[in-house]
């Protein structure tokens, strides 16, 4: 390669999608030309100049996000099946029913996995992203809170305040479209959510899973108690979940 | 690892577990800082132009999630809806996609008073469009070329040619202010 040809594909180089018998062939130019090897350099430089002065500025984007999220009406099933074009949706139709009826077991599995995935979005989208303001605080809200959803358990933050943590809050949410109460305690390793709501009569019990966000960093445990079931989330390799969902089927 | 715990749901939940809000928030609603940034350096928008900009992108994104294939670039994706968007306001506006000098922009003659990341950003502003479309693209969102060429409707050859020509003309305007900071860029 000569020095306009190594000129034309740095660009290339820089972004690392050069082939590697370019990548080779640019390594030789440059081992012989000082001045194409400071070129390179320079560009270095630039790129990261401007992606350091690009990513200084901490852009909040929560209130866009808030009026997105207060706009987004459902989307009627007919323009969903229409977007996804009518062959696609006979073939998800034919999916669903195979499934249904191969094995009801492998589809609950994963919308089990669905739940706790939802676990961990909805407490980074509460804690990280929205920052939503319809929490009840410790104190007279919160003890309103748990009387009206949970009458049989009036001790439920107490009792499963996670040792070494306090309890910061808590508000209504929807895993997946089934509601749960979101308790956010406040611990040395960072601030961990437990998810949870009273079983039905029809639920049989559980055995607890873990699962993980990697995404998002998270790690999910989920408990079950004869009368409870849950999801305690918090972040992975820092906050003992699987400890702290043991240990809150343990007292309930 | 343990098994997940068996919920057993009744039929008339099963619709609910395909839960496309909870979908779009995860895979979309985190880009929207990048959109933000992108709206706001591409033509030297305020905030609330930019933020109006991006809520269309999203809520289109919304509608149209359908066509969205998951395990894709949900961000390039995005980001091609926010650039039809914005070439749609170019023409509808007939604005010229040309960056005023705002007036937070620091002042060179005093480059005792600037810092470095403000001083790079205000000779960012001197870029062609074009050129601020492939750099931001490339180089602050990570896109690769071959995406920037399905976003800008270009080929990937001409996406390298203007990376060339970006990256040596913001070198020279930052040169040129370095090297006489007693004038104004």
């Amino acid at each position: 390669m000569n020095c306009e040809q190594v000129k034309m594909v740095i660009p290339r180089y820089l972004a690392g999608e050069s082939q590697e018998s370019e990548v080779v062939a640019i390594e030789e130019h440059l081992a012989g030309c000082d001045h194409c090897a400071a070129d390179l350099e320079a560009d270095r430089q630039v790129d990261a100049s401007l992606r350091a002065a690009m990513l200084e500025e901490e852009l909040d984007a929560s209130s866009v996000i808030l009026r997105v999220v207060a706009r987004m009406e459902p989307v009627p099933w007919w323009r969903r099946a229409f977007a996804v074009g009518m062959l696609r949706f006979a073939a998800v139709s034919a999916l669903v029913l195979v499934s249904l009826a191969v094995g009801h077991r492998i589809y609950v599995q994963q919308l089990e996995k669905g739940i706790a995935m939802a676990a961990a979005h909805d407490h980074y989208m509460d804690l990280v992203v929205l920052k939503r303001t319809d929490w009840a605080y410790s104190g007279q809200s919160s003890a309103r809170f748990v009387q009206s959803n949970f009458p049989q358990t009036p001790e439920l933050v107490h009792l499963i305040t996670p040792a070494g943590g306090t309890f910061e809050k808590v508000r209504l949410c929807s895993l997946n479209g089934t509601h749960y109460a979101h308790l956010v305690f406040r611990m040395p390793a960072g601030e961990v959510s437990v998810f949870i709501r009273a079983t039905r009569t029809d639920e049989s019990t559980y055995t607890p899973a873990v699962v993980h966000d990697r995404t998002k960093g998270l790690e999910v445990a989920g408990f079950s108690s004869p009368d409870f079931v849950g999801a305690v989330v918090g972040q992975d390799g820092l906050v003992p979940t699987e400890m702290i969902a043991a240990q809150t089927a343990k007292v309930l | 690892m343990m098994e997940l715990q068996q919920i057993r749901l009744l039929p008339f939940e099963l619709p609910m577990a395909i839960d496309r809000a909870a979908e779009f928030e995860k895979e979309a609603l985190p880009h929207a800082a990048s959109l933000l940034r992108y709206a706001i350096h591409i033509d030297g928008r305020g905030k609330a132009e930019a933020e109006d900009l991006v809520q269309e992108t999203l809520l289109a994104a919304w509608r149209n999630f359908g066509q969205f294939e998951s395990g894709t670039n949900c961000k390039a994706w995005l980001f091609r809806i926010l650039i039809n968007f914005r070439y749609k306001q170019l023409r509808r506006t007939s604005r010229k996609a040309e960056v005023p000098l705002a007036e937070e922009e620091p002042n060179l003659s005093q480059p005792e008073n600037i810092s470095r990341n403000a001083e790079v950003r205000a000779a960012f502003t001197r870029l062609s469009p074009e050129h601020r479309e492939v750099m931001q693209l490339a180089v602050v969102e990570g896109f690769e070329i071959r995406e920037i060429g399905e976003m800008l409707r270009i080929p990937p050859g001409t996406v390298t040619s203007r990376l060339s020509r970006a990256r040596a003309q913001l070198r020279t305007v930052l040169q040129a202010a370095r090297s006489s900071p007693k004038e104004t860029l």
